[in-house]
């Protein structure tokens, strides 16, 4: 459960550490309040929680951000010689000497988390609950705040832009 | 772009998903099975916490009763102890008085 939490979170805030400590908060919270609850209620309690605890972080990078702003514009960056790949997070585990199917599969998942993280939030956690955490329409709609008929919607952008991301960086899934 | 490029299963995305899960570094899975294993803490610590909370709420009423049951015996006692004094004080003043041939008018009007 948390391996897949874990990659939403990451998905959706593109950090690694923040993605773990979003999955953290969230464990916490449904350990300490729905600790008592029937198991078959923790998944969707697990993601509802989880899709708050995300959103609680994009407001608190928006209110960090405003201050960064703020005070980038009163220095200069430190890391302009820096080589700018560094920052980017390596989400596949291909080292040298990987098979070629191996290292082909690593591609396709690194194109498909690419297109993930490129589809707007509201559609890729409808695409994530609906699809990876197996949540019915009645149940991803509980989780995300909104109506059935918004769910639908939402899978069905995401899937167009999920096709249409992947036919542009020439990815064909096995 | 027609329609068939626009539609995928979403049940091969998922698969690739799946599978990129399963390859996901060392670090990452401890972190997370720490961050299980404080949520676990965080439960049992919940739930002794709020048996702590009941049995001290449970004590809280009993001393609660006890309390006001030696503050009825402490009020008995020293109202029994107050009158027994006030008895006493009486008595000790009007045997000084005898004495001292002092006695008060009211004494010798039979009343």
């Amino acid at each position: 459960m948390e391996h897949r939490a874990y990659k939403q979170a990451l998905f959706a805030v593109r950090n690694e550490e923040s993605a773990l400590d979003i999955v953290q908060d969230a464990m916490i919270k449904l350990a300490e309040k729905y600790g008592d609850n029937p198991a078959s209620e923790y998944p969707m309690l697990f993601q509802r929680i989880l899709q708050n605890t995300i959103r609680d972080f994009y407001r608190r990078q928006k209110v960090r951000n405003t201050w960064t702003t703020l005070f980038s514009s009163l220095q200069t960056s430190e890391n302009e010689d820096g080589d700018p790949l560094e920052n980017i997070s390596s989400t596949n585990n291909s080292t040298p000497g990987t098979p070629d199917d191996e290292l082909e599969q690593s591609r396709t998942i690194a194109a498909i988390e690419f297109a993930l993280t490129k589809l707007p939030a509201r559609q890729r956690e409808a695409f994530l609950l609906r699809y990876w955490e197996e949540l019915d329409t009645a149940e991803t709609a509980k989780a995300m705040g909104c109506s059935e008929g918004s769910v639908k919607t939402h899978c069905s952008r995401a899937t167009q832009s999920l096709a249409a991301t992947l036919k542009a960086q020439g990815v064909e899934l096995p | 772009m027609n329609n068939d490029s626009r539609q995928i299963d979403p049940k091969r995305i998922v698969s690739m998903l799946n599978k990129s899960t399963e390859h996901m570094d060392a670090s990452t899975r401890h972190a997370l099975q720490r961050a299980r294993s404080r949520a676990m803490a965080a439960k049992h610590s919940s739930n002794w916490h709020d048996g702590t909370i009941g049995l001290h709420l449970a004590s809280l009423f009993d001393q609660h009763r006890l309390s006001m049951f030696v503050l009825a015996i402490a009020l008995i006692a020293g109202s029994t102890g107050y009158w027994h004094h006030a008895q006493q004080h009486a008595a000790t003043h009007l045997d000084l008085a005898i004495l001292t041939d002092d006695l008060p008018m009211e004494v010798f009007v039979d009343k």
